[in-house]
């Protein structure tokens, strides 16, 4: 008990702004829907989003340029507010923003942090990094293949062979129509979850050719979109090279503040 | 400013023609994309339907919804030209084809007795989850 107390102290006096992950240059995207200056109504960015209309562009605040875009208005989330905090309420249907890099993969580690919100559904992505010519290669963040109600990792190489699985690396109660700070920790050899900073479930890879080259909020994008995220969408900091236990409680908290969410 | 979202369905025999209109009528430069999801009654290829939910311009949805063959293809011809994108030929095969609602879009897909053709990366995703 002594120990989660001084746990949740040190937590408290961790700063909640994230611009230092990405000091040095380090790759990755920071998106905050809750900072309306980064969000267009349209993918050349030139009409300031506000509630109730489509969303086709985010710019990354980390820094390196990896803004998301979208150009089709069908394949547009909706800005919404609920009073406190604004998410991309993304349709299930065709709603997905795209980047035209994959930095996270390639990078040999990486750590992804969503603000998120959903109902139980079967491999519905929130997160992916995929390739626009091949249907094999992805790394992405799900909801499970079973009860669609947990947050997992899941990848497959260029020979379509599974390295993360949605089965294994399964976090319970990710998705159950709350607001979730849902966490995927890579190290390279080891995938692990969480939600709202709960207990980890790990699963050891080896991992595989993965050739990569987009990425993806609210689908899985690869040759096409498909497995469309139904639900709410409050931002995301990911970063290559997997963050020290001392950054990723920073990213965690900044991700919690703009979704609601008390860790 | 922009209503809906909206639900839209057209038989996949006019989806080139569909592309050609939303091309203009999407305010964006992706509209030839907006008919992107495929559908058939069994739910397997080949697809006989493609759908899209979207929000639509004030003007657009009057122009779906209100206006006769001719006073919708002037009205897509006045934006063609406003927005200086590619003009269309015809929109009979379109205008007379759509079927467009609101509400829960998979209940609209139900209704219209149609399912969904899950993507082969979807299959795939779950094949790799068992």
């Amino acid at each position: 008990m002594l120990l989660a107390w001084a746990h949740q102290q040190a937590a408290a006096f961790i700063s909640a702004n994230p611009a230092a992950l990405f000091d040095a240059g380090q790759q990755g995207y920071w998106l905050d829907v809750s900072d309306l200056t980064t969000m267009f109504q349209d993918s050349a960015g030139t009409t300031p989003a506000v509630v109730g209309q489509p969303v086709g562009r985010i710019n990354d605040k980390s820094g390196r340029g990896n803004h998301f875009t979208q150009a089709t208005t069908a394949a547009k989330p909706i800005l919404r507010s609920d009073g406190v905090n604004y998410y991309l309420e993304i349709d299930g249907v065709d709603d997905i923003l795209l980047l035209t890099a994959a930095p996270l993969y390639a990078a040999g580690s990486a750590t992804i942090i969503i603000g998120a919100r959903g109902v139980a559904q079967v491999n519905k992505y929130v997160f992916a990094e995929g390739n626009s010519g091949d249907a094999n290669p992805f790394y992405g963040t799900p909801s499970d293949g079973n009860t669609g109600t947990g947050f997992c990792a899941s990848s497959r190489n260029n020979a379509a062979v599974a390295m993360l699985s949605s089965v294994n690396t399964n976090s319970a109660n990710g998705f159950n129509d709350s607001n979730r700070i849902l966490t995927f920790d890579d190290s390279g050899t080891t995938g692990q979850t969480r939600v709202n900073r709960g207990a980890w479930t790990s699963q050891a890879y080896a991992r595989g050719a993965t050739t990569l080259n987009r990425s993806s909020v609210g689908a899985l994008a690869r040759v096409t979109a498909g497995n469309f995220f139904t639900g709410r969408f409050y931002g995301t900091i990911a970063r290559a090279v997997k963050l020290s236990d001392r950054d990723l409680m920073t990213a965690e908290n900044y991700i919690a503040s703009k979704s609601g969410v008390t860790l | 400013m922009m209503t809906g979202p909206y639900n839209l369905l057209i038989p996949a025999g006019v989806l080139q023609n569909s592309a050609d209109v939303f091309n203009i009528l999407d305010p964006d430069s992706g509209g030839a994309q907006t008919f992107s999801r495929a559908f058939s009654a069994s739910g397997t290829a080949p697809a006989t339907h493609y759908g899209a939910r979207t929000m639509l311009e004030e003007g657009t949805v009057n122009a779906l919804q209100n206006m006769t063959v001719q006073q919708f293809k002037t009205y897509v011809d006045q934006v063609s030209a406003l927005r200086g994108r590619t003009p269309v030929g015809s929109i009979t095969a379109f205008k007379n084809s759509l079927i467009m609602g609101t509400g829960d879009f998979w209940a609209f897909i139900a209704a219209n007795g149609l399912q969904p053709i899950e993507e082969a990366t979807a299959a795939a995703a779950k094949m790799q989850s068992r």
